[in-house]
């Protein structure tokens, strides 16, 4: 595994999760929480909409929620990396914030409240040849409504 | 809030001259051509001319600096101000709020407000060829799509209400039908039930016929203050309320411009200036971009309760001799959906409707009273008219 030392995971845009810099670690999705009033962002912000204080805190997400909507997407977005037929998915999350992201896989029986996890997918390499990651959604069980 | 004292010291404003270029794709024509027949048959159907015009507002969407320049500029160049304005879908209704508010102050009589778009096919907000490494992670990763934005909100309504894909489909039944009947209108065209649900699926449950086509075309408008407006010989038409606000903005463009409870406020608020309640109103444009936007709209416009806007079209009640007759010219989806002229072009509607000149459209009982209801990412503008 030579080539792991060498090449690098990379979020292929930052600002919405993080990857550890020790590769045995997984990458996590980010909030904001206002340290003040507690209110939770996603993406992260700088200034609270609530109560309008500069003290965010970074928060890792848990990763795991529920889809409080979803829409499975037939036409291409020029230039988009994901290709139809994909579903876009809101997930509640525990945290307090909903994420708005993708499932390209298994996606057929989901429904509202159905548990998704995230998990993280190369889309690409860079000119160095480091992975390019995203994080993407699946199923953790079938919704029991 | 003082914006309801201010609104009350404002002179009345008026429209007395409309004009449109028919939407459709014209790729012969560039947008000095649209928008130079819209602003000449704006000014026909006024009976004004350029000497009239003391400010101008307008744009376009997509390469839109200094569009309203150069459509007026086509017309006359008297070195009167001119303002380019951009909101998304609502630009030319923020053009026309801006002259409303220049009228309604004293500080003009008589304005010219334009709008235009020439569009490319196929979904907008995508990446260009040879600029991926500027593309954002919602662009990236396909999210963040127009359709889609109503899709999920469509979904869940589905969910929270029991409201159907053939509920939806029926609005694309509905603005097809009234399209066939407007001459200026992209897609003059019927369509069945299942034709529509049949369709290519474009974001589930929205299909191809579900959603607006990308559009050329043009709109213009001339207002001006009621007490002056005797000097001209356009047929007046009041505009009683407006109400118009900026809802959250989310960086990835997700769920902003459909917030929920948002437009209900604003909606009470443009009820309340013009003294109406939303029984008053016989004829309304709503902000239809894909078929789900209009049953939100019914809703939002308390024309039905929340998550009754299904039902209300599906029995008819928004059809041109329904309860409220919506999107009388097709809609966003059949009369075509130019993202800068849309704004006046719901207007012009409103004004013909309003006027009696509709033709094989024409809501029956001489309807008094318009509503329109323009959203765009950034905002949204309702404006009440009476005649």
């Amino acid at each position: 595994m030579a080539e792991a030392v060498t090449k690098k995971r990379l979020p292929i845009r930052r600002g919405r999760f993080v990857v550890p810099d020790d590769p045995t670690k997984e990458p996590y999705l980010i909030a904001s929480r206002c340290k003040n009033c507690g209110k939770v962002f996603c993406p992260p912000r700088h200034i609270c909409l609530n109560c309008g204080k500069q003290m965010m805190e970074i928060i890792p997400l848990s990763g795991k929620g529920k889809i409080y909507s979803y829409t499975e997407v037939h036409q291409q977005l020029p230039g988009a990396l994901v290709k139809t037929p994909y579903m876009i998915v809101i997930v509640s999350m525990p945290e307090g914030c909903q994420v708005h992201g993708v499932m390209t896989e298994k996606f057929e029986n989901i429904a509202v409240d159905s548990e998704v996890e995230v998990y993280y997918e190369k889309m690409m390499e860079d000119k160095d040849g480091n992975e390019l990651i995203a994080d993407k959604f699946r199923l953790v069980s079938p919704s029991k409504k | 809030m003082g914006t309801t004292e201010a609104w009350k010291k404002m002179r009345e404003v008026c429209v007395i001259g409309v004009g449109l270029h028919k939407f459709g794709r014209f790729p012969e024509k560039d947008i000095g051509d649209l928008g130079r027949e819209a602003i000449l048959a704006a000014f026909e159907d006024a009976g004004c001319g350029p000497k009239d015009i003391e400010a101008g507002f307008g744009g376009r969407v997509f390469n839109g600096n200094a569009t309203a320049i150069r459509l007026i500029s086509e017309v006359f160049q008297t070195g009167i101000l001119i303002d380019n304005v951009e909101k998304a879908c609502a630009t030319s209704s923020t053009a026309v709020r801006l002259a409303t508010w220049a009228i309604g102050a004293g500080l003009y009589d008589v304005c010219l407000c334009v709008g235009v778009e020439k569009m490319e096919r196929g979904l907008v907000g995508g990446v260009a060829p040879g600029m991926e490494s500027r593309a954002s992670y919602g662009q990236l990763m396909g999210l963040g799509i127009m359709p889609a934005e109503y899709a999920l909100r469509a979904r869940r309504h589905m969910y929270e209400y029991g409201s159907t894909r053939e509920m939806f489909a029926q609005v694309a039944v509905k603005s097809h039908a009234n399209g066939s009947l407007n001459p200026y209108a992209q897609y003059q065209t019927k369509v069945t039930l299942e034709e529509v649900l049949n369709a290519r699926m474009i974001s589930d449950p929205l299909t191809l016929y579900q959603c607006s086509p990308s559009t050329d075309g043009a709109s213009a408008v001339v207002l001006c203050a009621k007490e002056v407006a005797h000097k001209y010989r356009g047929k007046l038409i009041t505009i009683a309320g407006w109400a118009s606000g900026t809802p959250a903005y989310t960086p990835t463009g997700v769920g902003g411009d459909v917030q929920e409870g948002f437009i209900a406020k604003l909606a009470k608020e443009a009820y309340e200036r013009a003294s109406v309640g939303p029984k008053d109103i016989k004829v309304a444009q709503v902000h239809d971009a894909f078929s789900a936007g209009e049953i939100f709209a019914i809703e939002d416009l308390s024309f039905a309760k929340p998550g009754e806007g299904g039902k209300y079209v599906w029995e008819g009640k928004a059809d041109i001799n329904g309860q409220v007759a919506i999107n009388t010219d097709g809609g966003l989806e059949s009369r075509g959906h130019p993202q800068g002229a849309t704004g006046i072009a719901m207007l012009v509607e409103i004004v013909r409707q309003l006027r009696g000149e509709a033709g094989l459209r024409q809501v029956p009982g001489n309807p008094k009273i318009g509503l329109q209801h323009n959203v765009g990412i950034g905002g949204c503008n309702i404006f009440i008219y009476k005649k």
